[in-house]
């Protein structure tokens, strides 16, 4: 078994990750080494699928901005779950992040002077995402990515799967990591560590997330006694196309489209007649979820999924040439629809996973609200700041990606510089577990038992009940049915077996091993959603349909333990701005 | 407040998966790359397709309900992530963004070409990253200490914005080395996604010192091995048009004064 | 696994020929092809003109020349002379030139047609293959005496 030693290891190579692989470089002027681990090509992480921007307070003096506006848009559209400190933090810090990205080369959309283009997005008193195109996302990826290659300290490992974090006496202390291409198992042993897997949307069938999208870094996290935040907050964008969830960006709406239903009516007037279509994505989403089950949505025929139109066609096709050329293309390419002549057919999908491995307000793991692992870090989507809170907006989340991809960087190369070497070096328990890793791995290999389950059934199954229960609207019955049939699974995935006994790029087992982390974030979800019985944000509850800040004005913590999570609260660290009624 | 009737037809809703549209018995052929006896074989499926289906569905079916074994590369299924690139019907593309059922009675699907097979589909592209990494694809200032602690902005215009946009929506999926007839018969040639590359960034009005990356790329197995077959645009799932990128490329390392 | 020089070259040249998808991909296999023609023929036209010393192996040479192999050769011959040259002027114009590229391009990436492959650049390249095909011809006619100039 190889062993590897790094300084530094960064697990994922999305956003967040390489920022911080970049952040740690510069801090330690290139002394220390850095290990940037993917389960797939580093370039290609889902943070190239974010398409409509990136939120910042650029220019103030103009657009009449100010960062206390920014952070009361941002606590108000998390339904005042978001711990405020780490708001105004992360709010003074975006805007140095966009001229940074800048720097490195990101072809930003610009005004005729050269300053950097913004706009209005959902949630947003006043515009302030920045954009290229409308694949931001991609191009900040792109350019991060060419640029950590730029470092020679920095070592780039495409198509490693970490399986589990190696813990000793409350210290990190490495990964163990299946390489896909050589079919072997590697321990990569580390002084620091950031966790930047990203979230794990993709439990759901309908979503609009790729697949590689697992929660790897939460499930690996909470097998180790680490604490998952916030998981029953999972977003639902309101724009999906049907029936392939793939994502139609909020900016096909900031820049003018319409939601209309049966009856061809823009019925957000009803929900949210200030805002309209540019409300918090929450309110838009449960907005299109009533108008369909009350009878005035369409019906896909192919699916039997409802859904409204997406009306782009007053824009013009100029602007839609140069504002929103990606979505153009995808409509035509997988359902053969124009948006400038015709409606694009939408629905809710599941996207990004408010919740995620408890940290600070400097990104940093705790156990509970006192301890913490102190080599250990979370950046990006993985990590539950929280900043987001109950429900997040639109163009906030790549801004957090490269704020705390930046203060990860910081703090985890600081530490790595002075820590000992001493947390290098092997030990008898993490050769213990590693061998047990091993085994518990390839010995899944040679089950040839004649009742070994299919792990695309249960994934399937696995599907079909986070779709049904644990969808816009819940309640009790549904989430207890959930967790009933969770359970089930995960006693079904215990006898597991894997058909494919090749070494070299086993996708079959890199899939039963996503589906092991799968099962865990959704118990996570579906058992932390029953237990809070209010509906804030995204979470909403149809049997508790008002928001309680008596009781529920706190963040659920899950623990592992063998026979499910155990849950825990702690209080939100407010500052400013007293909880009040949403209404936009 | 929602009633609890409203309930069954959230579930209703969401359950009725039964495809109601017409599918077609399609027949897919899979050339797969067998590590152990390092020779392809070529396996025959048959498959029900229906209308939406993207050649990445059909697969994806078929390692679901026919055979675990199949390893293909893939992640984002909206043609953003460039993993999935393969020869499909003699043309290198995107299984993910083409559809299914108008490849006509048959689909055959190889590895992509100009790159060594790992395993089934999946082809390995660490030589293509090198080469990506040679030719410095990175704003090249002669401060750098500026460059990464400045606290303004490098102002732009629009229109020098649109001189190399289109070239940075590059996904690095590999199709275009596969369709070059140059790379095909020179491995050391550095291929068109790098060179549109390097032009990417020497074009760029905030890079300062393109001089170093022209001279990387002023050989024969830069820019004077391409000879304008044009077949990297013309397979480009993207349209970031590599051979436009090439020839201005071209010109500026033969013009370029400093 | 060490592979012999010859089993290099073959596959190196088959990369030449699939997958074709475009006409300035078969404009490129025609270049190489006629370009390695053109190599071939002329230093074998040298030697043999050398013979031209001596009358009695010129004058089988010039029996050998009028046989049909040999003119079918200079039928090709004469295209590869038109196509290399007029399509080598195309490639300069282009690579060096910068003609028929466009001068500006689009703020939109929503883009219809590629833009190096297609009008102006088609358009040159349809003249060169027609102005080819038009030329050999030409040069059919006079080589089997068809058509003679004066």
């Amino acid at each position: 078994m190889e062993i590897l030693k790094y300084d530094l290891v960064i697990l994922g190579s999305g956003l967040a990750g390489l920022r911080a692989g970049i952040q740690a470089t510069l801090t330690s002027r290139g002394k220390i080494r850095i290990a940037v681990l993917s389960k797939i090509h580093a370039m290609r992480s889902h943070s190239v699928a974010a398409e409509g921007g990136i939120a910042g307070v650029l220019y103030p003096e103009v657009t009449g901005d100010s960062f206390d506006a920014h952070a009361y848009d941002t606590i108000k559209g998390s339904d005042f779950l978001a711990d405020q400190d780490a708001v105004e933090l992360f709010v003074k810090l975006a805007p140095e992040e966009l001229r940074f990205l800048d720097h490195l080369g990101v072809p930003w959309s610009r005004t005729p002077d050269g300053k950097i283009a913004q706009r209005l997005f959902g949630g947003m008193s006043i515009p302030r995402t920045a954009f290229a195109a409308d694949k931001t996302g991609f191009f900040i990826m792109s350019t991060l990515y060419d640029n950590l290659l730029r470092f020679d300290n920095v070592d780039i490992y495409h198509d490693h799967l970490a399986t589990s974090i190696i813990m000793e006496n409350g210290y990190f202390r490495g990964f163990t990591v299946h390489d896909l291409k050589e079919g072997t198992l590697k321990v990569f042993l580390s002084k620091a560590a950031i966790i930047a897997t990203g979230g794990a949307a993709r439990i759901y069938g309908f979503t609009t997330v790729s697949f590689a999208v697992t929660g790897d870094g939460a499930a690996m996290a909470y097998r180790v006694g680490i604490p998952i935040k916030d998981m029953e907050f999972m977003q639902f964008h309101p724009t999906g196309i049907v029936p392939a969830g793939v994502l139609i960006t909020e900016a096909a709406r900031g820049e003018g489209g319409y939601l209309i239903n049966k009856n061809g009516e823009r019925f957000m007037q009803k929900y949210a007649p200030q805002r309209m279509e540019v409300a918090p994505r929450d309110i838009v989403a449960r907005s299109i979820i009533r108008e369909i089950l009350e009878g005035r949505g369409f019906i896909h025929e192919e699916s039997g999924l409802g859904y409204v139109h997406l009306d782009l066609r007053h824009l013009g096709e100029e602007k839609i040439n140069t504002r929103l050329p990606f979505i153009r293309e995808l409509a035509k390419k997988l359902i053969n629809v124009d948006p400038v002549y015709e409606p694009i057919p939408v629905r809710p999908t599941a996207h990004y996973t408010m919740g995620g491995i408890h940290t600070d307000t400097y990104g940093h793991v705790m156990f509970n609200s006192k301890d913490y692992v102190p080599n250990l870090w979370a950046a990006g989507e993985a990590a539950a700041v929280s900043i987001h809170g109950a429900n997040r907006l639109g163009s906030n989340s790549l801004a957090e990606c490269a704020v705390y991809g930046r203060l990860t960087g910081e703090a985890s190369a600081k530490y790595a510089i002075e820590a000992p070497s001493s947390l290098l070096e092997t030990s008898s328990t993490i050769m213990e577990i590693a061998k047990k890793e091993e085994k518990r791995l390839f010995d899944e290999l040679f089950k040839k038992e004649s009742n070994a389950e299919d792990p695309y059934l249960i994934r399937q199954e696995l599907w079909r009940t986070m779709d049904t229960h644990a969808y816009v609207f819940r309640d009790e019955r549904g989430l207890m049915e959930a967790a009933r049939i969770i359970k089930d699974l995960k006693e079904r995935y215990k006898r597991v077996r894997v058909d494919d006994r090749s070494r070299k790029y086993n996708m079959n087992l890199r899939e039963v091993i996503e589906l092991g982390n799968m099962l865990d974030v959704s118990e996570i979800l579906v058992i932390s959603a029953l237990a809070r019985t209010e509906s804030r944000g995204a979470h909403y509850r149809i049997d508790y349909p008002k928001r309680d800040d008596v009781n529920w004005l706190k963040h659920t913590l899950a623990y592992y333990t063998p026979e499910g999570p155990r849950l825990d609260y702690i209080p939100i660290r407010i500052t400013r701005w007293k909880p009040e009624e949403r209404k936009y | 407040m929602i009633r609890r009737a409203v309930d069954t037809k959230l579930v209703s809703q969401i359950q009725e998966i039964t495809p109601k549209t017409i599918t077609k018995l399609m027949r897919v052929k899979i050339k797969r790359y067998d590590p152990e006896t390092r020779k392809m074989r070529l396996v025959e499926y048959k498959v029900e397709v229906s209308r939406y289906d993207t050649v990445l569905d059909v697969l994806l079916r078929i390692i679901r309900d026919q055979d675990h074994t199949l390893s293909v590369r893939y992640s984002c299924r909206m043609g953003i992530c460039g993993s999935c690139a393969m020869m499909i019907n003699g043309k290198p593309r995107l299984a993910c963004m083409n559809n299914a059922i108008s490849l006509g009675e048959a689909i055959y699907i190889e590895p992509l070409k100009n790159f060594p097979p790992v395993k089934d589909l999946i082809v390995d592209m660490d030589d293509l990253f090198k080469k990506h990494r040679s030719i410095k694809p990175w704003l090249i200032r002669r401060d750098e200490e500026e460059q990464f602690t400045a606290k303004k902005e490098y102002l732009q215009k629009p229109e020098e914005v649109d001189t190399y946009r289109i070239f940075s929506t590059c996904i690095k999926c590999g199709v275009c080395v596969a369709a070059c007839p140059t790379a095909a018969s020179n491995p050391n040639f550095l291929g068109p996604m790098v060179l549109a590359q390097a032009y990417r960034w020497s074009a760029d009005s905030r890079d300062e010192d393109a001089k170093i990356r022209l001279d990387i790329v002023d050989s024969i197995d830069g820019v004077f091995g391409c000879h304008f077959a044009g077949a990297c645009s013309a397979s480009c799932p993207k349209n970031a048009d590599p051979a436009l990128a090439i020839q201005y490329l071209r010109r500026l390392v033969l013009t370029y004064k400093r | 696994m060490a592979e012999s020089t010859l089993v290099i070259v073959v596959r190196r040249v088959a990369g030449w020929f699939t997958p074709i998808i475009n006409l300035e991909r078969i404009a490129y296999i025609l270049h190489r092809i006629t370009g390695f023609y053109l190599a071939i023929y002329l230093p074998l036209h040298i030697i043999s003109t050398h013979n031209s010393l001596n009358p009695i192996a010129w004058e089988k040479e010039l029996i050998l020349y009028s046989s049909l192999p040999i003119k079918i050769g200079e039928i090709f011959l004469v295209f590869s002379i038109f196509f290399h040259g007029l399509n080598g002027l195309r490639l300069l114009l282009v690579e060096y030139f910068n003609i028929f590229l466009p001068k500006k391009l689009p703020s939109s990436l929503y883009l219809e047609r590629t833009l190096s492959i297609h009008n102006p650049q088609k358009t040159f390249l349809y003249l060169v293959i027609i102005l080819s095909i038009l030329l050999t011809i030409l040069g059919t006619l006079y080589l089997f005496n068809i058509l003679v100039l004066r």
